[in-house]
C-alpha cells in the first residue's frame, strides 16, 4: 500500500481505495478479515481513527462487516448488490456537485456543458 | 459512534492559581486511543496532567477513571487507579542524585507491576546509558533532556499499564526519537486492542499528527476545541483564495495568513455558504492548521 | 514495603558510600586507635564531630524538604504508594542517625572496658548516655531547621552552630559535677527532649510530603 501525504487525498480514502481494490479484484476474498485497526495503523505508522475511518467507508458501501471483537471482514461480492452500491455512490457525487453548482449560481445548461466536458477529457 | 468508552472523563473541573484559573467543563479521553493536549505554554496542560495523574489533590470537580472509579475513590487503599496510570512529566521526576540503577529499585518498590528486565531492555534501545555498571551508575542529573525523557518512558513502558499520561513527551526529543516516540505510542496502542490509552500534551502538534486520534485544544486554561481527528477535519475546513477577497474572507475564516497574492485560512465547514460567490479553493486541513487556526479565534475579536 | 528498603533505594550512593560507611569507619577507628586517654573527652569530640557531618549530608538527601518550595519527587506522587515510601524514608532516615550515633557510644564503652576495665565503663556510662541524648537532640534540632533552608550557605552556617551547641551541651557535665539533683535531672531530661524534637522531625516530614500533594 502506497500512502502519499501531500497528495491532497486523505490518506483514510487512500486506504479504503487499497481495499476496495483488493477486495473487488478478488485479492483478498470473502470471509477473510482485514488487519486489525491499530495492527495496520502501527504497521503505517498512522493514526488509529484513520485507518478507522477508512474502515468504516469500506463498511458503509457494503464491501465489509464489523464483526464484533473480531474485526472486519469481507462481505460476499453479489454483482447485483454492488453495482448498486457504484450507482449509489455515482448519485451521491452527483448530488454534491449539482449543490456546488446552486451554491455558485451555475444554471443547469452550464453544468451540463462541464459535465459532457469532464466525460470528453477522461475519454 | 456509539457510546464512547473513556479511559478519563472530566466533569467541571477548576483549579484556582494566582492570576490563573484551569477550567474543565467537560472533557473525555477515548478508550483504546491515542489523545493528544494541544495548547500553548502557559494553557493550563501541566497543571491537567497534573491532576488527572493524581500528584496534584487540591482542586474542585469530578474525575471518573476507566468508567468504573472516581478520583475519591482512586485515594482509597487498594484501589488499582493509579498502578494502572503511567505518568512522565518534565520537572522534578526524578531526585537529580539518583542513579539508572536506582531509577529502576525505587520504581519496583513503588510500582507492583514494574518489570526490571522490561526497564533494562527499553534503557538498552533507546540508547539512554549502556548496561554495564558505568551506564548504570549514571546520575539523572548528567543525561540530556532527552535521554531523561527516554528515561521516564522506559520506567513507564515497563510496566503494565492502561493508559500513559505524558506531559510534553515530544519536546526534548530530537526528531529521530520523536519518530521513535511516536512508533512506542502505536506500539502501546496496538498491544492493548482497544484497551490502552495514551494521552500526551504537546505545544507542537505537527510532530504527533500521525500519532494523534483524538485532539483537546486549550487556551488560557480552558477546553476550546475537542473531538477524533476525522472528525475535526470535517468540521473545520481550509480555504485559500485571491487578494482581492481578503476583506470579505477576513471576517469569516477563523484564521487568516495573507501575502500580496492571496490568503490562506481555515473556516468551519459550515460556514462555507458564506464564502459563496468568491473564488476560492478548499482541501482538509491538517490537526496543526485546525489548532492554531482555534487557539488564534480565542485570542482575537472574531466578527460575526 | 520494608523501611530499609526504601531508604536504600532513595538515597544517592554517593551518600551511602561516604555518610553510611566510609565516615562511620573512620569514626569507629578513632575510638578503637586508643588517642585520647579521656575516652569520654574524645566521646565528646567525635559526637560533635558526628553531629557536624550528618546536619550537612542532610542536604544531599533532603535538602529544602520543609522548605514552602518543595513540590515533591513526581515519580514517586504518581504511585499509589509514593507516600508510604517518602514516609518511610523519612522515618528511616530518623531512626539510622539515632542507631548509628548509639553504635558509636557502644564502641567507645567498648573500647572503655578492654582498655581499661569494667569498673571505668560503670563511671562512665552515665557520661555517655548524657552526651549520646544531648547529640541526637542537637542534631535533631538543627537537621529539622536544616531542612527549611534552601541555600547551602545557611546550612553550612547552621551546621557550625549545631556542633558549637552540642559542645556546649557537653560542657554542662562539667558544670553538673558535684550538683547530683542536677545531674539527675538532665540525664532524664535529654533523652526526652531528643525523642521530642525527633519525633517532630518525622512529623514535619510526613506532614510535609503529605502536603506536596497540594499547592499554595
Amino acid at each position: 500500500m502506497k500512502l502519499s501525504q501531500t497528495s491532497g487525498i486523505p490518506i483514510y480514502q487512500q486506504i479504503a481505495d487499497a481495499f476496495r481494490n483488493d477486495i473487488l479484484s478478488g485479492k483478498v476474498k470473502q470471509g477473510e478479515y482485514l488487519p486489525s485497526i491499530r495492527g495496520l495503523a502501527k504497521e503505517l505508522k498512522i493514526s488509529v481513527i484513520t485507518t478507522m475511518k477508512a474502515y468504516e467507508l469500506l463498511q458503509e458501501e457494503g464491501l465489509v462487516t464489523a464483526m464484533q471483537g473480531k474485526g472486519f471482514q469481507v462481505n460476499p461480492q453479489d454483482s447485483e448488490m454492488l453495482k448498486e452500491q457504484h450507482m449509489r455512490h455515482i448519485e451521491d457525487g452527483l448530488t454534491d456537485a449539482i449543490k456546488a453548482a446552486k451554491r455558485a449560481g451555475i444554471s443547469q445548461k452550464e453544468l451540463r456543458e462541464i459535465f459532457e466536458a469532464l466525460l470528453a477529457v477522461q475519454e | 459512534m456509539e457510546q464512547m468508552q473513556t479511559a478519563i472523563q472530566v466533569n467541571h473541573l477548576m483549579k484556582k492559581y494566582k492570576g490563573f484559573t484551569l477550567e474543565v467543563e467537560d472533557l473525555h479521553i477515548p478508550k483504546g486511543f491515542s489523545t493528544a493536549l494541544i495548547g500553548e505554554n502557559g494553557a493550563g496542560k501541566t497543571t491537567l496532567l497534573n491532576v488527572l495523574a493524581g500528584i496534584r489533590l487540591d482542586y474542585k470537580g469530578e474525575i471518573t477513571f476507566f468508567d468504573q472509579w472516581s478520583d475519591k475513590e482512586r485515594e482509597k487503599t487498594g484501589n488499582p487507579v493509579k498502578e494502572m496510570i503511567g505518568y512522565t512529566g518534565p520537572n522534578n521526576y526524578y531526585l537529580p542524585q539518583w542513579t539508572v540503577k536506582q531509577v529502576e529499585e525505587v520504581s519496583k518498590l513503588l510500582f507492583e507491576k514494574f518489570d526490571g528486565a522490561k526497564f533494562e531492555k527499553y534503557v538498552e534501545m533507546l540508547q539512554i546509558a549502556s548496561t554495564d555498571s558505568k551506564g548504570k551508575n549514571k546520575k539523572i542529573s548528567s543525561l540530556s533532556d532527552g535521554n531523561r525523557m527516554k528515561l521516564m518512558l522506559s520506567g513507564v513502558l515497563a510496566r503494565d499499564t492502561e493508559l500513559l499520561l505524558l506531559d510534553e513527551p515530544a519536546s526534548p526529543l530530537d526528531p529521530l526519537m520523536r519518530d521513535v516516540l511516536c512508533d512506542l505510542i502505536r506500539e502501546y496502542i496496538e498491544a492493548g486492542q482497544g484497551e490502552k490509552s495514551v494521552f500526551f500534551s504537546t505545544h507542537n502538534i505537527a510532530d504527533m499528527e500521525n500519532v494523534t486520534d483524538y485532539a483537546i485544544i486549550m487556551e488560557r486554561g480552558r477546553v476550546v476545541e475537542q473531538g477524533f481527528v476525522e472528525d475535526l477535519k470535517e468540521k473545520y475546513i481550509l480555504v485559500k483564495g485571491e487578494a482581492s477577497d481578503i476583506p470579505t474572507a477576513e471576517k469569516i475564516l477563523y484564521s487568516i495568513t495573507k501575502n500580496s497574492y492571496g490568503y490562506e485560512g481555515i473556516c468551519l465547514a459550515e460556514d462555507m455558504n458564506k464564502l459563496a460567490g468568491l473564488d476560492i479553493e478548499v482541501s482538509t486541513p491538517s490537526l496543526s492548521q485546525i489548532s492554531v487556526a482555534v487557539m488564534k479565534k480565542g485570542t482575537r475579536i472574531h466578527l460575526q | 514495603m520494608k523501611g530499609i528498603k526504601c531508604y536504600m533505594a532513595y538515597t544517592p550512593t554517593l551518600f551511602k558510600l561516604i555518610v553510611l560507611v566510609l565516615l562511620p569507619v573512620l569514626v569507629l577507628g578513632i575510638e578503637c586507635l586508643n588517642v585520647l586517654t579521656d575516652k569520654v573527652a574524645l566521646f565528646t569530640l567525635i559526637s560533635s564531630g558526628v553531629v557536624f557531618y550528618e546536619c550537612l549530608a542532610d542536604v544531599w538527601n533532603m535538602g529544602g524538604l520543609h522548605s514552602k518550595d518543595y513540590i515533591g519527587i513526581r515519580m514517586v506522587q504518581s504511585s499509589k504508594r509514593g507516600l508510604e515510601f517518602s514516609k518511610k524514608v523519612v522515618l528511616y532516615d530518623c531512626l539510622r542517625k539515632y542507631i548509628y550515633m548509639a553504635v558509636f557510644a557502644v564502641a567507645n564503652l567498648l573500647v572503655l572496658y578492654f582498655s581499661i576495665g569494667r569498673e571505668a565503663v560503670g563511671a562512665y556510662a552515665q557520661t555517655v548516655w548524657y552526651v549520646y541524648w544531648t547529640s541526637t537532640a542537637t542534631l535533631m534540632l538543627f537537621t529539622l531547621i536544616c531542612r527549611f533552608i534552601c541555600n547551602i550557605t545557611g546550612v553550612f552556617v547552621l551546621t557550625y552552630m549545631a556542633s558549637i551547641v552540642a559542645s556546649t551541651l557537653f560542657a554542662l557535665i562539667v558544670a553538673c559535677n558535684g550538683h547530683q539533683t542536677l545531674w539527675t535531672v538532665a540525664m532524664v531530661v535529654a533523652p526526652i527532649v531528643s525523642i521530642v524534637i525527633g519525633c517532630l522531625l518525622v512529623l514535619v516530614g510526613c506532614k510535609k510530603m503529605e502536603g506536596s500533594y497540594y499547592d499554595a
